[in-house]
């Protein structure tokens, strides 16, 4: 028996064949023991066959693009192969193996399975994390609202979130399906809503912190920094389920991307503020008073303030 | 005394004696005194084009007229850019002027135009009785020099500042031009309106105090800009004087109490927001300057303005009234306008503050003048946090005051905060 491998162009395996019986048709006709869909290749292709020293070998059938060896890339009408060894007929190059092929050691796991991402990868987890989300939004909505609203007005503008956390999570269960043949689909919508509810829990710490401890730019700083975090992780676990990439590879391209945003929004927010020339920057957050902590100070010792604050050009 | 002079002083008299008569028309006024009338036209140099017209009148026999600082700011504050030229009153070539003094706190300057014997119009000085028939002169919307009718209705009650309230029309293009009674004495200069026959003067006697010391040569734009300057601070000075001398007047809001109003010269509101679908209630008290200086492009200065917020939960927690309580707080209504070259950003401190044993949290902004060193546009904000659901919002917004002046108004206004049950 041998396992014949069908290559991508980039050389990754796309199917593998036994083969029992010898000897063995390769084309594009329905008779063939491999099948091969390449509009290069011949009806009958290419027979593999053992000689009688036992040796593997290949041999064009009078095919019309003809048979091929791999590296130096050559034309043949018959050749022999090793394990391991490669041809290339019309567009597709195929690669033998012996069953007695080593393969090299298995990786080293360090990692414990994750239990998280198992009960995310299952439906509950995702109905129960975009439910959190759901009721954490509508808790925050009701505490800002000015006047009484019914629940379906409440609903209507939780809608535009909802909609883009759907394009999100299916843009990437298409990628991961196109990539590796799975959607993940309450996975990568865990992901996304688990994302949008920790950057609100930390916005929201972000903006007691500020107040409580009078830390001017505690939002902007705390916020910022665990918002490229999170951002980070969040691209992480998406790249991990629809790409091929490797643990380290995976966190520095979420990391970059992460940044990038980052920088971008920065730029966007410094560009907004440097035009705005009537700007009120001050701490505005206002949260009930048993949060206020930061010692306060006598009406004198404030107002102190406008013998420095602005200072003008002629003043140092 | 030249014949005509002669003339114009017979035909005077004539008018005076037939007072008790009916007026003389309007007609007959204007052909009087037209020649006295001018179109102050502000140039832009690049374009050679006019960008501001507005009117003006001699004031002496050596050339110079008056006008509003408003028509000339431009020349005043970017003298690279823009020139001022005359146009008498039946048109004619322009004549180049140039910027003698100025007023601004009364909206006025004084134009040089370097004409010799130039006919003009007495200052009137003593007082005027409501009710009696003025002409307000100028030339609206470039169409024409024009002459209006209107009546003297005193001064606007303002201690800070004065103004001639006429029932009149005025349009944009007559500021600067004169408004006179039969005898061709100026009562007042065209300065502004608010729109159904309201229209405001400066009152001559500023005209007569701005010409009683004029230099002999135009000073430079930078001695006109530190003029300019040091009538702001001055003016602001005086405003902190009349706005300190007594104790603050205080008003209750809910259970607080807070500063009423301060002068006479301000104007103070009240509304309430009660609808029941609310989550909360809201009555307001706002007080504000009736008057405010033009400096230019949109710089507009020396005013104050206060207000006071009183909102109350209903059966609401406090997570949910602080958080209605942050949108009032977050955007107080502060000073705005004011170019980049004209001001500097708003520069802030944030602080948990104690006033008469109640804590707030307050936040102090200040933003330079760049051209008037010394001079800051102020907000003071203030939300108190003494209650779960119930709270005060308090803004103080100061226009063109000093840093030490700013420090002495707020702390007024901190004072007199407090809660009172």
């Amino acid at each position: 028996m041998i396992v014949v491998e069908v290559l991508d162009r980039f050389g990754k395996v796309r199917q593998r064949h036994r083969l029992r019986h010898f000897p063995a048709t390769i084309g594009r006709g329905y008779d063939n023991d491999i099948i091969l869909d390449d509009p290069h290749v011949s009806a009958r292709h290419l027979k593999l066959d053992f000689d009688a020293e036992g040796r593997l070998f290949a041999h064009d059938l009078d095919s019309d693009n003809g048979l091929y060896a791999v590296a130096p890339l050559k034309r043949v009408d018959s050749l022999w192969l090793k394990s391991g060894g490669r041809l290339r007929i019309g567009h597709t190059e195929l690669q033998v193996f012996f069953p007695d092929h080593p393969v090299p050691a298995a990786v080293l796991d360090r990692a414990k399975p994750a239990a998280v991402t198992l009960f995310f990868s299952a439906w509950p987890g995702l109905l129960l994390t975009w439910l959190v989300l759901a009721g954490v939004m509508l808790a925050r909505q009701v505490l800002e609202l000015e006047e009484e609203a019914t629940l379906g007005e409440l609903l209507l503008e939780m809608a535009p979130v909802f909609v883009g956390l759907l394009a999100w999570t299916g843009a990437w269960s298409v990628a991961s399906r196109a990539v590796t043949h799975r959607f993940y689909f309450a996975l990568h919508g865990s992901f996304a809503g688990g994302f949008l509810l920790a950057d609100m829990f930390t916005q929201t710490l972000a903006e007691y912190v500020e107040f409580a401890l009078m830390l001017d730019g505690a939002v902007l700083w705390l916020g910022g920094v665990s918002g490229v975090v999170l951002l980070a992780l969040l691209l992480y676990g998406h790249l991990r389920y629809a790409t091929t990439l490797q643990r380290r590879r995976a966190w520095r391209v979420a990391g970059g991307i992460a940044l990038a945003v980052a920088l971008l929004f920065a730029g966007g927010l410094w560009v907004i503020h440097d035009q705005d020339h009537q700007r009120l920057a001050f701490s505005h957050y206002l949260k009930p008073p048993r949060f206020a902590l930061a010692s306060p100070v006598e009406v004198e010792e404030f107002l102190a303030a406008a013998a420095t604050l602005a200072p003008g050009p002629d003043e140092d | 005394m030249n014949p005509h002079r002669l003339a114009r002083l017979v035909l005077w008299l004539a008018a005076a004696g037939w007072t008790a008569a009916p007026a003389q028309s309007t007609q007959e006024v204007y052909d009087r005194f037209k020649d006295r009338l001018l179109q102050v036209r502000i140039i832009d140099t690049d374009s050679n084009a006019r960008s501001v017209i507005g009117s003006g009148f001699y004031v002496d026999g050596a050339g110079h007229l008056i006008t509003n600082y408003h028509v000339v700011s431009r020349v005043i504050l970017r003298p690279e850019q823009y020139r001022a030229e005359v146009v008498g009153a039946e048109g004619g070539d322009p004549a180049p002027a140039r910027v003698l003094a100025v007023d601004v706190v009364n909206d006025l300057a004084v134009l040089a135009t370097g004409r010799r014997d130039t006919p003009h119009l007495a200052v009137r000085t003593k007082p005027v009785r409501k009710g009696t028939r003025m002409y307000s002169l100028g030339n609206p919307h470039d169409l024409g020099m024009t002459i209006v009718e209107g009546t003297y209705n005193g001064y606007v009650d303002d201690s800070l500042h004065r103004r001639i309230h006429l029932t009149g029309s005025l349009n944009p293009g007559m500021s600067g031009g004169p408004t006179i009674n039969a005898r061709g004495e100026v009562v007042g200069v065209n300065v502004a309106t608010a729109g159904n026959q309201i229209g405001f003067l400066v009152p001559a006697e500023f005209v007569r105090r701005l010409t009683a010391a004029l230099p002999e040569t135009p000073p430079g734009p930078g001695a006109l800009l530190e003029q300019v300057g040091r009538q702001l601070l001055a003016n602001q000075e005086t405003m902190t004087q009349r706005l300190l001398a007594r104790p603050l007047a205080t008003k209750s809001l809910g259970p607080y109490r807070v500063a009423a109003a301060m002068v006479e010269g301000l104007n103070c509101w009240g509304d309430s927001a009660t609808e029941q679908e609310l989550y909360y209630s809201e009555t307001s008290y706002v007080c504000g300057s009736k008057h405010q200086i033009y400096v230019g492009s949109g710089l507009r200065t020396g005013t104050v303005r206060y207000q006071h917020t009183f909102l109350k939960g209903r059966d609401i927690g406090s997570l949910h009234f602080y958080a209605l309580f942050e949108q009032y707080f977050s955007r107080p209504d502060a000073p705005r306008g004011g170019r980049k070259d004209d001001v500097g950003r708003y520069d802030c401190r944030t602080g948990f503050v104690t006033a008469n044993g109640m804590r707030l949290k307050a936040a102090l902004c200040l933003r330079a003048y760049k051209r008037f060193a010394g001079l800051f546009d102020a907000v003071l904000n203030v939300a108190t946090l003494n209650r779960p659901d119930a709270g005060l919002h308090s803004v103080l917004a100061l226009r063109g005051f000093s840093r030490d002046n700013i420090r002495r108004l707020a702390a007024r206004y901190l004072e007199v905060l407090a809660w009172k049950e």
